[in-house]
């Protein structure tokens, strides 16, 4: 097993220099210039003393006048000497940048995850070892609801629904969680919810169907004739064997929402990874959009590793040479 | 008691459960609390911070939404409105632009400065406070401000150290007439021109001139004020979260005694325009911020009456740059043409819901120098019915060689209401001149490239004078300006503009400008929509809140800001 974490981890290396080569070029095809947009500032700047000089000594200050092979190789050997930079913008260096949105993209991801697996599994397995019955219908119902409506959706109607009737909104005051959990959780709780409920739609349709697979087979049936308890062979027997193709879901899941939840973010106004994206987007801060989406794939690796670590702890026949 | 009152403490996990119930039994439409047509609460239109209060109430914390976050705190780099949010209230300047929704130098006072003389038509001296602190931080520590600290502000503002920043010089056009200046003694300043400037005064007391403490600058590894800010204004930054927001706090030794009312100032960031509209409307925070309208505005005055959304008219304008290079536009007679085909009313109707103005080349806001609206609506393309102005265009059209017309290209920049106006625009021109308009609609990052570079037939876009001095939007167009993309260029405007730049009499400039306005309706290098409106939002138990023709140039005014009991944190 040792073995075999410690080249997939090796494997990443290359694959990440891959995404970087192809990251870098995607950004730098991007329309629009970082340089002028610095000249013209934004909507509420008011007209500057816009001169193609300037533009010029911006590009240069920046490395942009370099051909795109020499741009690459600067930033990668500022990656690989583990330094991702600063924004063109702020100034700020970028690793100071992600370190302030990560954990909060994390914890929004973690909680969404929490209850998407809270509603979706309980509801699947019922779903499953009631089939056909009133409790089936309303499950599947519910996780058709749950895919159908976009979390976007959901969020912006947890804050329109309280605010018209009650005159009151979510929390949209950002508070770390080790400051104050109960500040945080509050802030933190509405766009999880969000999130949580559109994805525990597809986990409970996976679980159900991989649920349904599993009690068909014998050694269940065996469990049944022993004369097992129900709830022995449910959630003892049954669920740890149909939970592969739930975990692998969920794992996809998980790496997706730590890509960030922008217009969630936008929503509740948390300042994680999804709007430090949105603005080194519109603001063409190339290194910063680089540094995070080359995170996005490290993190996106590590998840799946996870999970494919997680397979052979949930079913002993699986061994990884 | 109001509806938060009711609904206090656990409440976010009371509305989980009733939300849960709710669910199953969601009305068709939610209660509306909205008043009828015509109540008091919707046809307010004075402005209740202007009240005279009765008792004024001190302490609170007020809330302010703001639409990004600073890049840094550095006046040399920024003239971004949101900046103003904090820079102003910590920083102060040596003059400031009075109490009015319109540019008057009349009302131009002293801030660090007790009086200002004009020695000569170049010579300006300024007395200074005595007794005027730094903020008690480090690293200037309650130090007294001193004439060297303004001087020292106006030459790093023009030429100063800070060169490894490519965005240098963004207020340098602020300063730019300065000759030299001199400290004769502490309290003591003389500022010396390189020729008659009618703006200079103006721009001593803009907004983002803004005096900064030498040792705070040089503590900066760059030069570029990015760590923290003191200043000698009203409120102290206390602490600050990029992303996030900012707290400022009551600054005790602030030079004008008694000031400020209130206790602290917080400002988040929130980047969501409907957002932040919904914050305030929810009272999570005291004012909304930039790019309010009228569609919010509505919602406020019909919904809120404990909130007050205010209007006035803007720096913003909304117009048409053409390519004056290229054919057909570089024949005048075209630009001219499709100036008189535009139905300005009509697109002011159709995407501003009526709130916006008929406006030339300069917005009301810049007060005597703009013609006034009800001029401007008697004026060939601005006036009703259109069908003489219409018969004028397609003759003009014909005359130089269109007589059916032709196809071409707007660039319209994705930006507020300005894809929404250049398609009424492009309909307007099809039916009117039979004019084929293909519209293309980039982001701020593309247009930006594509009309820096000429790279355009016509182009839609926002235009804002950042100073509100009348001379920075009409520089624009001179022949020598970067910003001319449209590469017009008209020798009688430029002398016309040097003129106008050296009279310091306001009547005899405003009559110079009145003659570039007719020289611009004549050539239309650029056409001009509408103006767009400004608009501030506070509950309606603050006073002290100013209503201003750009977003957060009279923020400063904070100091004099109190709200009644119950309406602040406290």
């Amino acid at each position: 097993m040792q073995a075999y974490v410690l080249r997939r981890v090796l494997l990443m290396v290359p694959l990440l220099f891959g995404v970087s080569v192809v990251v870098f070029a995607m950004v730098r095809v991007l329309p629009g210039d970082v340089a002028t947009l610095m000249v013209a500032g934004g909507q509420d700047s008011g007209a500057s003393g816009v001169n193609e000089e300037t533009i010029q000594a911006i590009r240069r200050s920046l490395y942009l006048d370099q051909p795109l092979h020499v741009q690459y190789g600067i930033w990668l050997w500022q990656v690989a000497r583990g330094d991702l930079g600063t924004s063109y913008w702020t100034k700020r260096p970028i690793l100071d940048e992600i370190g302030r949105a990560l954990p909060i993209t994390i914890e929004l991801a973690v909680l969404a995850v929490l209850i998407s697996v809270l509603v979706g599994v309980p509801l699947g397995v019922v779903s499953a070892v009631r089939q056909d019955t009133g409790l089936d219908y309303a499950g599947r119902l519910f996780s058709i609801g749950a895919l159908s409506l976009p979390d976007f959706w959901i969020g912006t109607m947890l804050v329109l629904f309280p605010l018209l009737w009650f005159g009151w909104i979510p929390s949209i005051k950002y508070t770390p969680l080790l400051v104050d959990p109960g500040a945080n959780l509050q802030q933190m709780l509405f766009p999880a919810f969000a999130l949580g409920v559109h994805n525990s739609g597809p986990i409970m349709r996976i679980t159900r169907s991989s649920m349904l697979e599993v009690l068909r087979q014998d050694y269940v049936r065996t469990a049944w004739a022993k004369g097992l308890g129900e709830a022995r062979i449910v959630w003892g027997h049954t669920l740890k064997n149909a939970a592969i193709p739930v975990l692998s879901l969920i794992g996809v899941r998980l790496g997706r929402l730590l890509g960030g939840t922008v217009v969630m973010e936008q929503i509740f106004v948390i300042p994680g990874l999804g709007l430090l994206v949105l603005g080194a987007i519109t603001e063409r801060d190339y290194p910063l959009l680089q540094g995070v989406i080359v995170l996005f794939a490290a993190i996106f690796l590590l998840v799946n590793l996870i999970v494919d670590v997680l397979y052979a702890w949930l079913d002993p026949r699986i061994r990884y040479t | 008691m109001d509806r938060r009152a009711r609904f206090p403490g656990q409440r976010w996990a009371v509305f989980a459960v009733i939300l849960g119930l709710a669910a199953a039994c969601v009305p068709a439409a939610p209660p509306s609390t909205a008043k009828p047509a015509g109540s008091a609460a919707s046809g307010q239109t004075s402005d209740p911070a202007a009240a005279a209060p009765e008792k004024i109430v001190r302490g609170g914390t007020f809330v302010i939404g703001m639409h990004g976050d600073l890049v840094n705190f550095d006046v040399v780099t920024q003239t971004a409105a949101l900046h103003l949010s904090v820079m102003s209230l910590v920083q102060s300047g040596l003059m400031k632009w009075g109490k009015s929704t319109v540019v008057d130098p009349t009302k131009l006072a002293c801030d660090l400065c007790e009086s200002w003389t004009q020695i000569d038509p170049t010579t300006y001296e300024f007395k200074l406070r005595q007794g005027v602190r730094w903020h008690n931080v480090p690293p200037v520590n309650g130090r007294e401000l001193v004439a060297d600290d303004v001087k020292y502000t106006l030459e790093r503002l023009k030429t100063g150290n800070f060169r490894n920043d490519p965005r240098f010089g963004r207020n340098q056009s602020k300063v730019a007439s300065i000759e030299s200046i001199e400290t004769p003694d502490k309290y003591t300043l003389r500022v010396k021109l390189k020729a008659p400037d009618a703006a200079f005064l103006w721009h001593m007391g803009d907004p983002f001139v803004l005096i900064v403490a030498r040792e705070q600058v040089e503590a900066e590894s760059d030069g570029i004020l990015q760590s923290g800010l003191v200043g000698t204004g009203p409120f102290i930054l206390k602490e600050f979260t990029p992303k996030v927001g900012y707290t400022l706090v009551r600054n005790p030794d602030y030079f004008q005694p008694g000031l400020p009312y209130l206790d602290a100032v917080e400002v988040r960031v929130i980047m969501d325009n409907t957002t932040r509209a919904n914050a305030f409307r929810a009272k999570e925070i005291h004012d909304p911020g930039m790019f309010m309208d009228a569609e919010k505005k509505r919602i406020i005055d019909r919904s809120h009456p404990d909130l007050f959304m205010g209007e006035v008219p803007g720096m913003t304008t909304a117009g048409i740059y053409f390519n004056t290079t290229r054919p057909p536009f570089d024949d005048a007679r075209v630009r001219r043409a499709i100036n008189l085909a535009i139905d300005r009313q009509g697109i002011i109707d159709a995407t501003r819901f009526g709130h916006a103005v008929l406006t030339r080349w300069l917005s009301p806001s810049v007060g005597i120098y703009a013609t006034p609206e009800n001029e401007v609506a008697k004026l060939p393309g601005y006036r009703q019915p259109k069908d003489q102005d219409v018969a004028t265009a397609r003759r003009l059209l014909a005359e130089a060689g269109y007589p059916n017309g032709f196809s071409t290209e707007l660039k319209v920049i994705r930006s507020a209401n300005i894809p929404a106006d250049a398609e009424v625009i492009a309909e307007q021109l099809r039916r009117n001149l039979n004019v084929e308009v293909k519209l293309v609609v980039l982001e701020r990052a593309v247009h930006a490239k594509e009309t820096q570079a000429g790279n355009y037939a016509m182009s839609a876009e926002y235009t804002l004078s950042s100073a509100g001095d009348p001379g920075e939007a009409l520089g624009q167009i001179v022949s020598t300006s970067g910003a001319n993309t449209g590469q017009w260029k008209n020798a009688r405007y430029d002398e016309l503009y040097a003129q106008q730049q050296a009279a310091l009499d306001p009547q005899e400039r405003a009559r110079i400008i009145g003659q570039m306005m007719d020289l611009l309706d004549e050539e239309v290098p650029v056409l001009i929509t509408y103006t767009d409106n400004n608009y501030r939002g506070y509950p309606k138990g603050c006073h002290g809140i100013q209503q201003e023709h750009r977003y957060n140039v009279l923020i400063r005014y904070m100091s004099e800001v109190w709200c009644d009991e119950g309406v602040l944190r406290r």
